[in-house]
């Protein structure tokens, strides 16, 4: 089914893997969508990135020398930014919600983590905004072991997430506009624990401003906001926050098409500006079109990885439905 | 999936067209003037609803005698609001304690047992250490603090350590504390005066010396404690650390999305538990404070001591919707109902006709609150289902 049309259909013993992929996408898939087209794929500065020792200063230094996400090109020379190894974490109900887990993701590059609905993506995001324990394995970022579950770690340490569910975790509907824009970092509009009220509204209308988010001012209550204009708000904070690594989960899901392309474009601006984009997505459109390496998850572990430049879409189909068939088919 | 997706719109435009319309930008005075025709219609329904039970019930003069004698009571003869203001200290302090558990999304409905051992932890200590008066009062009254606090504190432990709901820990360790306060009062070594200066089976605590007791002032010839000034500027400062402070700003994130703020580094345990005992010590000061007002008894512990006064608290919080501010008047009407009905007894009115009287009024105030909360809640339900 896409786009609310059953564009294939037939018994699932007689259905190969990636004929259903390509079922899924839509078209036979051009290996250099838009995204090559905007020449953020093919930078030939091989010599830009230099061996990262302190990560952190690298970051700053990769953002103003090499501007054209040069390590996107480069995964593995540049120190990864983000680390995942073997996260394994299960749910209430003693169900394997992710099962040794192990992805990296290098400054400036954008990673697709495609796969069937409920294979552990839900977990995964939950896991790097400090929601969810790891029972085992580890999440470094610029190579420090960040406590799992731990409030608010994970967002210290630099990982921004546009959560899946923006409602669940990545906003406070009855707050304002404005409070919004400062839940994870409040010390920025206060001094000694108090709140600067002056300040918070400057700071918030430069960014209301800069994001374009359509409200009646930064003391407008959350909830009367549309759709695309919360997850703008998420999007403003998030990124306001200098972060070393961006969470999109379902980043672009029930919003309209202006607003679809609006994030398309920020998220590939953001990993131009040297941030590690991690993207999960169960839209293998938007992947193809926005990751330079796309993993393929399923049943909470990666199952397979590859280049943009060298994907195979039926195997990539064969990757997600193979593996994954048994919980996507319960779960639509 | 897509097919509810599809529907959506249709069902939502059905339901609550009003939802479409840009809601936050109404002018303000519209939502305000709304809000007071709604009071005024509760207290008016009230108000009728008790003039004709009284008109049935009662041959001590009409219904409008009646709530002459409760205006009477409550502020206008000498010396009565000076009475008001001292009952409604104790209530205002409770409620500033539920207001900041409240805003944390914790339901505290577990008061009037913080405050029963808040007051026996202050008459426990006041009347044994020694020292100046005043410092033994301050420290008898942090006593209280931290007697209501533990007291709330264990239920916000077993909460997020042992995931067992409060409302239900809090409101059975009410009952626990009310017979542990009995069990105190008939034990020597515990809270039981000595036996000279009581009558032989009388079970109340040691009365609290002279100075140790709170200050009284006297105002256009009204004398009220001034642990009622201090529980208004307590109400000031809960605004202000609500309204104004990281941790207040914290503290209400954790009860409009636990979830956002676990990620944005605010530790459920701590804020919490934190929200918990502020909550307890509010209650436990409350209990201290009416053990040493003098507005309620012989500055000494009696049985039933909390005489309500903590299910008070709870509902004017629960009448102010949590603003720290609001509470300020809202105490002084509930305190003013108390003093005003227990004037009406005293003019002959039995005294289930004047209670019934209250809780109607009191019912009156909290329609409005529960009305505006639902349709707030419905309200945005309908906007985020309408909008994702």
């Amino acid at each position: 089914m896409r786009d609310g049309r059953v564009v294939q259909s037939g018994p699932t013993a007689g259905t190969e893997a990636s004929a259903l992929a390509r079922a899924m996408v839509g078209r036979d898939v051009v290996l250099r969508s838009e995204h090559a087209a905007f020449g953020v794929v093919d930078a030939d500065s091989d010599d830009a990135v230099p061996v990262v020792a302190v990560p952190e200063a690298v970051v700053a230094v990769t953002v103003v020398s090499a501007p054209a996400a040069a390590a996107a090109r480069l995964p593995n020379r540049a120190e990864p930014v983000l680390r995942i190894i073997g996260v394994s974490a299960g749910g209430r109900d003693g169900r394997v919600l992710l099962d040794g887990l192990t992805l990296e993701v290098h400054p400036g590059e954008i990673v697709g983590v495609a796969g069937v609905e409920d294979n552990g993506q839900r977990a995964l995001g939950e896991v790097l905004s400090s929601l969810r324990v790891a029972e085992s394995g580890r999440v470094e970022v610029n190579g420090r072991e960040i406590t799992t579950g731990k409030a608010g770690a994970m967002a210290r340490a630099g990982i921004a997430v546009i959560p899946e569910d923006r409602h669940d975790s990545g906003c406070v509907l009855d707050f304002t506009v404005a409070e919004n824009l400062f839940i994870a970092d409040p010390d920025r509009i206060s001094r000694r624990g108090l709140i600067n009220m002056a300040i918070m509204r400057t700071k918030a209308e430069a960014l209301i401003d800069r994001f374009s988010i359509s409200c009646t001012g930064p003391n407008a209550p959350l909830w009367s906001l549309s759709g695309g204009n919360q997850q703008r708000v998420v999007l403003a904070r998030e990124l306001s926050h200098d972060p070393k690594v961006l969470v999109a989960a379902q980043p672009t899901r029930g919003l309209d098409v202006g607003a679809i392309e609006y994030m398309s474009a920020q998220l590939r601006d953001v990993a131009a500006g040297g941030v590690g984009v991690l993207l999960i997505s169960t839209e293998l459109e938007e992947i193809l079109d926005l990751s330079d390496r796309i993993v393929v998850i399923a049943n909470g572990r990666i199952v397979g990885e590859m280049d943009r430049a060298e994907v195979d879409v039926a195997r990539l189909g064969m990757l997600m439905g193979g593996a994954g068939a048994a919980a996507g088919a319960s779960d639509d | 999936m897509t097919d509810v997706a599809e529907l959506d719109p249709s069902t939502s435009g059905q339901a609550g067209s009003p939802t479409t319309a840009p809601v936050g930008r109404r002018p303000r005075w519209s939502g305000a003037a709304e809000v007071i025709v709604l009071y005024a219609f509760c207290l008016f329904v009230a108000l009728a609803l008790a003039a004709i039970l009284l008109e049935l019930a009662s041959d001590k003069g009409s219904w409008t005698s009646v709530y002459t004698v409760i205006l009477d009571g409550a502020v206008r003869q000498p010396g009565r609001w000076g009475l008001t203001l001292g009952v409604s200290a104790p209530i205002l302090l409770v409620a500033l304690g539920t207001t900041i558990s409240g805003r944390a999304g914790l339901v505290n409905i577990g008061q009037e047992g913080q405050l029963v051992i808040g007051a026996g932890f202050a008459a426990y200590v006041g009347v044994r250490i020694g020292g100046p008066g005043p410092l033994a009062l301050l420290v008898s009254l942090a006593c209280g603090v931290v007697g209501g606090a533990i007291w709330a504190g264990i239920a916000g432990a077993l909460k997020y350590w042992r995931n067992v709901p409060e409302v239900l820990t809090t409101l059975l360790m009410g009952t626990v504390a009310a017979n542990l306060m009995g069990f105190g009062l008939r034990n020597r070594f515990l809270l039981l005066a000595p036996a000279e200066g009581r009558a032989n089976r009388n079970q109340v605590s040691e009365p609290f010396a002279a100075d140790r007791r709170i200050p009284r002032i006297t105002l256009f010839g009204n004398e009220f404690p001034i642990s009622a000034l201090a529980a208004v500027a307590l109400a000031v400062v809960v605004w202000l650390v609500l309204g104004r402070t990281v941790v207040g700003f914290r503290l209400r994130m954790l009860g409009r999305n636990a979830r956002t703020a676990q990620r944005a580094g605010v530790s459920q345990k701590r804020y919490g538990v934190g929200a918990m005992l502020a909550s307890g010590g509010f209650a436990g000061l409350a209990g201290g404070v009416m053990l040493t007002g003098g507005d309620f008894g012989n500055y000494q512990l009696v049985a039933n001591f909390g005489a309500g006064i903590g299910f008070a608290g709870l509902l004017a919080a629960l009448v102010a919707r949590q603003r720290a501010i609001v509470l300020i008047f809202v105490a002084f009407l509930f305190g003013g109902l108390r003093t005003g009905s227990g004037f009406l007894r005293s003019t002959g009115v039995s005294a289930r006709i004047a209670d019934v009287v209250q809780g109607m009024l009191v019912l009156a105030m909290l329609l409005p609150p529960a009305i505006l909360y639902l349709r707030a809640r419905r309200r945005a339900l309908a906007a985020t289902s309408a909008r994702t």
